[in-house]
């Protein structure tokens, strides 16, 4: 429960600190640390207009993907408190939610019978597509180094199984998660999220038809998604065994270092060029695949 | 002690070479190189089978191809002097100096009893050709040498890899002694797994050297720009080192249970350079790569005789031997062709026994000796050689080779009746002819008496030499 | 610490297949070239220091700075920066690369060897499935060249398995490399085109 909420307190600041890291980056003062709650709020209390091309999948599209978002934080644990739902497993659960979510985002896309927003469906289901290996080897790598498959167990013994090369996995685990929650939440070098030009957007594109309250629905999913990989990352830094209430601002502290360095890498960072977008996914699958192959042998599980 | 003396005397003599001005002088020197290497080799004679400088031993197979190459140095000496006339002194000298490195470095690679001395001096031979391949400093031979050097080395490394394989089965603490003699004591508790690895490690990085199957596009390119002289010692000498390298570590490892997989992979590497000779030698428009591709056939024949065992290692050995001065001679001719007819190309040859009928002569019984047909001594070889197929009973290896054989009778033999008895086919490129001493051809001629004679008779030396070399091969 | 290192090493590898400009491949075979002598120092504990201290300063020396320098000097001389666009994208090139590290773990586990560690015969025969892909699937002899080095860095790799039983393998596998940087790089490099499609001339 405690971590539940923890990531929903963390989703409220995470946006702003990109965003104010941005600006200070580029020699701005920038918005407040709260102005993305604010335009949220402003946004609930309108309405929304539906085009006449639109159908139901349209309209629910927005609500499925909150929804898909809520589920996936059921099964994150937090120090040592279980997830709220955990069960053998449960981390296949937790990217498939996550994928359902963007599937109905892309067919909603399709549903509006925009070019632009089918061009940006197809790429978004590419990079999506490539960058779940990479996911899967390193939730993969992780289950053989502790032996077991839940989340909540993995993450509570991943510190205390004496083994040498915690070192190596944690550090190789933060780098890949962070590529991976810039990859899914749509962030450079994959996509910017603040180009105006349609033909170079990806996942933007999807969601440009939104409007009012809908709009507000897809954006809450979207910051609850970043403070729900800032957790995925804490976990990996943070032992589960210490005091709860320096976890607790341990973890706050971790959700604000990824966001300082998300905004520090979209300020330095150029997008890369569209046709080096499946190269560039893919590498992180075949770090994750190198990962994945060292421990096989230093943990002699092979033959 | 007597090794050592010959290395450093080649080495002084090849750098002394570079050094003078002079083109009497350099010739004085390869002339002296001529008499020194042959000097060592009846020297090797008589030491027989014993090891100097801990590095180097006198065994019989080393030696005997020691002695062909010896016995092709003054041909080879003499026609280069003819072929490098006309070139300026210092590529002269350096054309000169790249021979005697290449000579000292083929016969260090013969006589190498350990397999990374071997390894080392078949990589300097490497080094030593692409010198004389890019003699010519023309487009073509750039490419040819590049192409050369660049596979090569990296067959040698893929050979050193086959070697450090090899290496592994040394546990700690056993002396790190890679002599052949040694491993053969240690060999019978290798895992069989490393060993075949190793052998096909080896197998696919020397025959980049011997013009076998996995890598024999260089050799054949090699051989078509380099000048006829060295392409007459690369064809044969340094295809041997290359056999001789596959076959050492053949008999290495033929005592243990490997050796049906090593005749099967052999035999393979065989059937399928003959293919490959086949049909690009029915194609063939450049007559030295007529001749290169009839090398890469005749070292098909070699792999498929190791393979076969029994009669045919011996007829491996022979082959070899035979092969040598017969594909050497061929070369020698191809010299005098392209000052006559000053081309190589199929199409602008014609009318050469009107020409320069001795060099006909020599193009005529060098076809007949290179084809197998009797009275050649490759013919016995090759009987030999089917008749070990047929004692394993191994039909299709001997249908397929015999067939793809007869393709290649047919190609090679129509492309040089055609340029001996017809016009050229196409008249407009023919130039005014060129005349050329008959007495050239003498050397040549000898070379091939001696393989017509060994069809006949083998003498005794002969026999006792190739026997020692493959004494210890279980049949 | 040597399984650092070795896995550095490993991600070196994968990268090759994903760069873009030729000036990364110099960078990274820099990169091998340190993180060889890296392991070299820490594995060849029971080398008599000379033979160490010479292994050493010619890894460092040589792979680290004289090939990359000479390289350089190429690149720069052929004017040729990118990788040749008929080369095989770099995409389906790392997949290919993937395949080569998952083969060469499984071959790694058939040829265990109670002498040598695993990890080194896995990665060293991936660095070798690395050097024979690049040689294969691009189009410049400049990308040949740097594929033989990635080659050349295998057979380091696998000397240096068995390294402290025969040291005279890993000086041996050392000259291969003194060979290729001073014959093929200093000669070859500066006198033939960029582009080995205009090496079309001999064929039939």
């Amino acid at each position: 429960m405690a971590g539940f909420i923890l990531i929903v307190i963390a989703a409220f600041f995470v946006p702003g600190m990109i965003l104010r890291t941005k600006s200070i980056a580029s020699g701005r003062k920038g918005p407040g640390l709260f102005q993305p709650v604010k335009d949220i709020i402003v946004l609930l209390k309108k309405g929304s207009v539906f085009s006449t091309t639109t159908g139901l999948i349209f309209q629910i599209a927005p609500a499925v993907t909150l929804a898909t978002v809520i589920c996936a934080m059921l099964l994150l644990p937090f120090a040592e408190q279980k997830a709220l739902l955990p069960f053998e497993g449960d981390f296949v659960l937790f990217a498939y939610l996550l994928a359902l979510g963007k599937f109905f985002t892309i067919i909603a896309a399709l549903d509006t019978g925009s070019s632009f927003e089918g061009m940006g469906a197809s790429r978004e289901a590419l990079f999506s597509m490539l960058v779940e290996p990479a996911f899967f080897i390193l939730l993969a790598t992780f289950a053989m180094f502790t032996g077991y498959t839940s989340f909540s167990v993995i993450f509570n013994h991943f510190f205390v199984t004496g083994n040498d090369y915690v070192m190596i996995y944690s550090i190789i685990g933060v780098y890949l998660f962070i590529q991976i929650a810039m990859v899914e939440t749509s962030r450079l070098p994959v996509d910017d999220p603040k180009t105006h030009l349609e033909l170079t957007m990806i996942h933007e594109v999807m969601i440009l038809d939104y409007s009012g309250f809908d709009k507000a629905l897809i954006h809450i999913g979207t910051y609850l998604k970043f403070a729900l990989y800032g957790s995925l990352i804490y976990n990996l830094i943070v032992p589960a065994g210490w005091n709860i209430f320096l976890q607790a601002g341990l973890f706050f502290a971790v959700q604000g270092f990824f966001a300082v360095v998300i905004g520090l890498t979209e300020s330095f960072r150029a997008r890369n060029k569209m046709n080096k977008n499946p190269k560039f996914i893919l590498t992180l699958s075949a770090i994750a695949w190198i990962a994945f192959t060292v421990i096989l042998i230093l943990t002699d599980k092979l033959a | 002690m007597a090794i050592l003396l010959f290395f450093v005397i080649s080495v002084l003599l090849s750098i002394s070479a570079v050094l003078f001005r002079n083109r009497t002088v350099t010739r004085i020197i390869t002339l002296a190189f001529a008499l020194v290497l042959i000097l060592f080799t009846v020297y090797s004679w008589t030491r027989l089978n014993q090891t100097d400088l801990t590095y180097f031993t006198y065994d019989s197979t080393g030696v005997l191809l020691l002695t062909v190459l010896a016995i092709l140095t003054l041909p080879t000496v003499y026609h280069g002097f003819i072929y490098t006339s006309g070139d300026t002194d210092k590529r002269y000298n350096i054309y000169h100096a790249g021979l005697i490195a290449l000579m000292t470095f083929m016969a260090g690679a013969y006589l190498a009893n350990t397999m990374t001395v071997l390894w080392i001096f078949v990589e300097a031979t490497t080094l030593a050709v692409a010198v004389l391949i890019y003699h010519d400093r023309t487009e073509m031979s750039l490419e040819a040498t590049w192409k050369y050097v660049f596979i090569c080395s990296t067959g040698i490394a893929l050979a050193y890899l086959g070697i450090l394989f090899l290496g592994f089965i040394y546990g700690r603490g056993d002396a790190p002694n890679l002599s052949f003699s040694s491993f053969s004591l240690i060999i019978s508790n290798a895992s069989p797994l490393y060993l075949k690895i190793s052998f096909i490690f080896v197998l696919v990085g020397f025959s980049t050297k011997m013009g076998l199957f996995p890598m024999h596009t260089v050799t054949i390119d090699a051989h078509s720009v380099a000048p006829p002289p060295v392409s007459a010692l690369i064809s044969t000498t340094l295809m041997n080192v290359g056999f001789l390298a596959i076959f050492r570590v053949y008999k290495l490892f033929a005592s243990t249970s490997v050796l049906p997989f090593m005749n099967h992979v052999l035999m393979l590497a065989g059937l399928l350079s003959l293919l490959i000779s086949a049909g690009y030698m029915l194609k063939a428009k450049h007559l030295k790569r007529m001749l290169a591709y009839s090398s890469l056939e005749n070292m098909g024949l070699v792999a498929i005789a190791l393979g076969a065992g029994g009669a045919g290692y011996y007829a491996a050995l022979l082959l070899i031997v035979m092969h040598s001065f017969a594909k050497s001679s061929l070369f020698y001719q191809m010299g005098q062709l392209s000052r006559v007819l000053h081309t190589f190309k199929l199409d602008d040859c014609g009318r050469y026994m009107k020409l320069y009928p001795a060099g006909a002569m020599v193009l005529l019984t060098g076809m007949i000796c290179i084809l197998a047909i009797p009275p050649s001594g490759l013919f016995i070889s090759e009987l030999m050689i089917f008749r070990g197929l047929v004692a394993n009973g191994q039909w299709f290896v001997l249908i397929a080779s015999v067939i793809l054989l007869s393709f290649v009778i047919y190609a090679m033999s129509t492309r040089i009746m055609h340029i001996t008895f017809s016009d050229p086919r196409d008249e407009s490129k023919v130039q005014q002819p060129g005349a050329v001493n008959p007495v050239e051809t003498v050397s040549q001629f000898m070379l091939l008496a001696i393989v017509i004679l060994l069809c006949f008779y083998q003498p005794p030396f002969l026999v006792e030499m190739i026997n020692q070399g493959i004494a210890i091969i279980p049949r | 610490m040597v399984n650092y290192l070795i896995v550095l090493f490993a991600i070196t590898l994968m990268y090759f297949s994903s760069a873009d400009r030729l000036i990364t491949y110099v960078k990274l075979i820099a990169m091998q070239g340190l993180l060889l002598c890296g392991i070299a120092i820490f594995e060849l504990k029971e080398v008599n220091t000379a033979n160490l201290l010479f292994i050493v300063a010619e890894t460092l020396i040589f792979k680290t700075i004289l090939l990359p320098y000479l390289l350089n000097r190429i690149i720069r001389r052929s004017g040729v920066t990118k990788v040749h666009r008929l080369a095989m994208p770099g995409f389906y090139l790392l997949i290919f690369s993937i395949f080569g590290l998952l083969i060469s773990v499984i071959l790694a586990n058939i040829l265990v060897n109670p002498f040598i560690n695993t990890i080194y015969l896995a990665i060293a025969l991936f660095t070798l499935v690395t050097g024979l892909l690049l040689i294969v699937t691009h189009k410049l002899i400049i990308s040949h060249l740097i594929g033989f080095l990635i080659i050349e860095n295998a057979v380091f790799m696998f000397s240096l398995a068995a390294g402290n039983e025969m040291p005279m393998l890993i000086n041996v596998g050392i000259l291969l490399d003194i060979f290729v940087g001073v014959l093929i790089l200093g000669f070859f490099g500066l006198r033939l085109k960029p582009h080995t499609n205009e090496l079309a001339m001999l064929k039939d």
